[in-house]
């Protein structure tokens, strides 16, 4: 059966680190998806990488905080770019999305490789394909470990970073459901009964950009998006009430993140490889794979019902 | 109905102030100007339309009313208030088209969003709170509708929701865009039944139209905007065809208004 | 290999070069038509989803031929993978329960997600020549083969000339669908060549530019031509000269300067060029409008002050 050693010290913590983000960035994309800002996601993943360098040059560490702080005010520079461009030249959200996406990656990937930050572990590869496999729990070699608060404390740092940011994001959402709801849904309405639209649609993007850093770090720019737009679309396919669909949409990041990291890290064992494939990917096809059965095989909305009812 | 809004024009002789006073509006979109200069003034009790051409910045102007758009300069009060102590005098329906639709709520959680001042922040929507939603939405003809998701909803049906949000709010003065554009006879019928309901309750109703072969019939003050205001006070000294050729730059065919004398309101004659 | 010699401009570089400006020009022209039918993201959809194709077309070499970088094997893939994501994109838009840009979004994500856990699998085999897959996620000149620098080149061209010849068409179709339907312009059918062209752009750009950035060469240069012009037939000729000039000088730094990779130093040109032209261009630059804006506020100060 599985050994306790190796499940601990490698195992859990991926698959654990996987399904948070997937958590996390899963309950946010709700009301992404229902904005139509789904892309916009994808831009602040990308803004990421100049973020993290920019970070490392102005402080000289590689402390995380300053990484963090680079990366969280890069996402935040990049929307607002993404709507200056859009008011400036008065193009579809996509295109302006389109160009900061790539200018802000393009500035990363040049100062990286023109500064020293590329000794250290910083790489765009990291960005390209996030560093789950780096995740270990050093000295976890049996199940007492779960309760020893010594070794509990040796837990990898991305891992406490991704459980207190899912933390939060719960928290938030649990808090202020209603208010996002009335936000998203009529913001117009919603600055005519006073409540601070401004203020919460700035609170909810860096909820989004936290989220995103921290996930980034994980599973990389690109399959962050799939973290973020695949649970809620697939719950969508099921449910009319928002309650519901951000109940569903947990249940399917979770699940995206169990099964993904079976597929990429245990099936290749099993299929006689030596090692297993990065977890970060398959976590990001389990969840495609899920949304497009949902697609075909919904019971109201999916294709082929839509197709006999017609 | 003449009764109820002659009492109200007494109440404003008596020195109560207008439900909303607008004067020297001036709005633009980045280096775009919408609105130059527009004053404004609804009595208490009154129903008021707003007509123009498309881009005449009529939207704008509601919004502007009610502090969503950021205003270059301008005078706004609201029953004698400046703008920041409306709370819960104004309600305020947005064009229908505006809205996400396409989204996961029924039709009572719409309602009960009107309700929000009393809830508050961080508090869940509660039982007691949705049953005075539905008796909002009751009283626009959607009961059976309640626990619909919006997007199953037809024009009409969802113009009527809005209708009720407006209502939960309980206020005083009602900022209306568009309520009339695209629904059907039915619906008409009862949003404009409705309108005569808030008055007889001492409302305010501001609504912007697009039809002028129905304003006389409907309004008994309008503002005709295009960018300025070109003329503002009853329908039939606003419509004329001089002024309607100055807001849409060119004739404009409108009913003779000796057909009208007799299906204006009484107080506006 | 083309830039075995280092960094330094050679007759290889030049072919490089010209292909990369052929493809820039391409690029122009095709976002934008893209930007006016307000399919720009697709073009992210398509760089992302390319990465299973290839990775399978490297395989399909690997099997037929014991060598897994064919060009034109690769070429075809990454068309074919980009294709069959734009397939699943329109299987999700057909639900009606998921706007576009999810639709997008997912699927872009997806396949990347299998292109990674594919090439973890090529990098598990015992086999040379991985090395040039990973290349492709950002792209290099340097490390182009001389097939690949020429089916860019042959590429390049035969787009820009497909583009010419049916420019009257997508006009249209920027213009009035619904007319050119009338027409006998089936706008679907256009929207669908359209669309290829753009799988074609991008395979092609994935050599040089990168799957992540390929994006770029269709975003960016019809944004700046915007700024500067009104008319569609000026957009279509100043972006293409944009995306040329853009390609071709990204290809040449990279060339002259150590540690610049080719597809990063291309889209920071024209993302230069595209701050540069925010800022001064004639009506729609940021100083322009903000010198409108001061004389609105005066005017606003003066109708104001009679209260």
């Amino acid at each position: 059966m599985i050994d306790p050693s190796d499940f601990l010290e490698v195992d859990a913590p991926v698959l654990l680190s996987g399904s948070l983000a997937a958590l996390a960035c899963g309950l946010l994309g709700n009301f992404l998806v229902l904005q139509r800002r789904a892309l916009v996601v994808d831009a602040v993943g990308h803004a990421v990488l100049p973020g993290i360098v920019v970070g490392f040059l102005v402080t000289g560490t590689t402390s995380e905080a300053a990484m963090f702080a680079g990366a969280l005010a890069a996402s935040v520079l990049a929307v607002a770019m993404i709507e200056f461009l859009q008011r400036a030249v008065r193009i579809e959200p996509g295109a302006a999305i389109a160009v900061v996406l790539t200018s802000l990656f393009a500035l990363g990937v040049v100062v990286l490789e023109r500064s020293d930050a590329r000794s250290i572990h910083l790489d765009v590869q990291h960005a390209l394909m996030g560093s789950l496999e780096t995740v270990v729990w050093l000295g976890a070699e049996d199940w007492s470990a779960i309760f020893d608060p010594e070794r509990l404390l040796r837990l990898p740092s991305m891992l406490v970073r991704l459980l207190v940011v899912t933390v939060v994001v719960v928290t938030v959402l649990f808090a202020l459901a209603k208010e996002f709801t009335m936000v998203v849904f009529d913001p117009a309405h919603a600055r005519s009964l006073g409540i601070p639209v401004r203020f919460l649609s700035l609170l909810f993007l860096l909820l989004c950009a936290v989220t995103a850093v921290a996930s980034f770090q994980a599973v990389g720019a690109i399959l962050t998006v799939a973290m973020f737009v695949c649970p809620a679309a697939t719950a969508r396919m099921f449910t009319d009430r928002l309650r519901v669909q951000i109940a569903l949409s947990a249940l399917v990041a979770l699940l995206a993140g169990a099964s993904g990291y079976a597929l990429a890290a245990w099936a290749p064992l099993l299929c006689g490889f030596e090692r297993g494939f990065g977890a970060a990917g398959g976590i990001a096809l389990a969840a495609g794979i899920l949304q497009t059965l949902a697609v075909v095989f919904a019971p109201r909305y999916g294709i082929l019902v839509r197709r006999e009812r017609v | 109905m003449s009764v109820l809004s002659s009492v109200s024009r007494a109440w404003a002789e008596a020195g109560e102030p207008p439900a909303l006073e607008v004067r020297g509006l001036f709005v633009a979109y980045d280096d775009r100007t919408v609105l130059e200069g527009v004053d404004f003034r609804a009595e208490a009790g009154s129903l008021v339309g707003i007509v123009g051409p498309n881009g005449a910045g009529k939207s704008t102007f509601l919004k502007a009313v009610l502090d969503l758009v950021p205003r270059l300069s301008g005078a706004i009060r609201v029953f004698g208030r400046p703008l920041d102590k409306r709370a819960g005098l104004v309600a305020y329906v947005p064009q229908r088209a505006s809205l996400e639709w396409d989204f996961p709520i029924t039709a009572v959680e719409v309602v009960a969003m009107g309700l929000y001042r009393r809830i508050g922040w961080f508090r869940p929507v509660r039982k007691h709170h949705l049953r005075t939603a539905l008796a909002r939405l009751e009283r626009v003809g959607l009961a059976d509708l309640a626990d619909r998701p919006v997007g199953e909803l037809s024009g009409g049906q969802r113009q009527r929701l809005l209708l009720a949000r407006a209502l939960a709010q309980d206020a005083r003065l009602y900022l209306l865009d568009e309520p009339l554009a695209g629904i059907d006879a039915a619906s008409e019928r009862l949003v404009l039944d409705l309108f005569a309901e808030l008055r007889a309750g001492g409302a305010t109703v501001v609504v912007v139209h697009h039809d002028l072969d129905t304003v006389a019939d409907r309004f008994e003050e309008v503002l005709l905007l295009n960018r300025r205001a070109i003329a503002f006070g009853p329908p039939s000294r606003v419509l004329t065809a001089a002024n309607l050729a100055r807001a849409y730059g060119t004739p404009v065919p409108v009913r003779s208004w000796n057909d009208r004398e007799s299906l204006a309101p009484a107080s506006s004659a | 290999m083309l830039g075995d010699t280092g960094p330094g401009i050679g007759l290889n570089t030049l072919v490089v070069a010209s292909g990369a400006g052929l493809l820039g020009a391409g690029g122009g022209v095709l976002g934008t038509f893209l930007l006016y039918r307000r399919r720009v993201m697709l073009a992210d959809a398509a760089g992302h989803a390319t990465l299973p194709g290839v990775v399978l077309a490297f395989l399909v070499g690997l099997a037929l031929f014991g060598e897994g970088r064919v060009p034109v094997l690769l070429f075809s893939g990454a068309v074919l993978s980009a294709a069959s994501a734009g397939l699943l994109v329109e299987t999700y838009l057909r639900t009606r329960r998921l706007p576009e840009d999810a639709a997008t979004a997912s699927v872009l994500a997806t396949f990347y997600g299998a292109g990674l856990v594919l090439l973890d699998y090529v990098q598990a085999l015992p086999v040379g020549g991985q090395a040039g897959l990973e290349r492709l996620l950002l792209g290099s000149a340097a490390s182009m083969l001389r097939a690949e620098a020429e089916l860019l080149a042959a590429g390049a061209f035969v787009l820009l000339v497909v583009l010419a010849l049916s420019a009257k068409e997508f006009r249209l179709l920027c213009f009035d669908p619904g007319f050119a339907d009338a027409h006998g312009w089936s706008s679907r059918r256009l929207d669908l060549l359209l669309t290829g062209l753009l799988l074609v752009q991008i395979a092609l750009a994935l050599p040089i530019v990168g799957l992540v950035l390929a994006l770029a060469l269709v975003a960016t240069p019809p944004v700046i031509a915007r700024l500067w012009v009104d008319r569609l037939s000026h957009m279509l000729g100043l972006a293409a000269l944009v995306g040329g000039f853009g390609a071709c000088a990204g290809v040449f730094l990279s060339a002259l300067l150590p540690r610049l990779p080719t597809g990063a130093t291309v889209v920071l040109v024209l993302a230069a060029l595209l701050a540069a032209s925010l800022g001064t261009a004639p009506r729609r630059g940021w100083w322009a409008v903000a010198l409108r804006r001061r004389a609105l506020r005066r005017r606003s100060a003066s109708v104001g002050g009679k209260r």
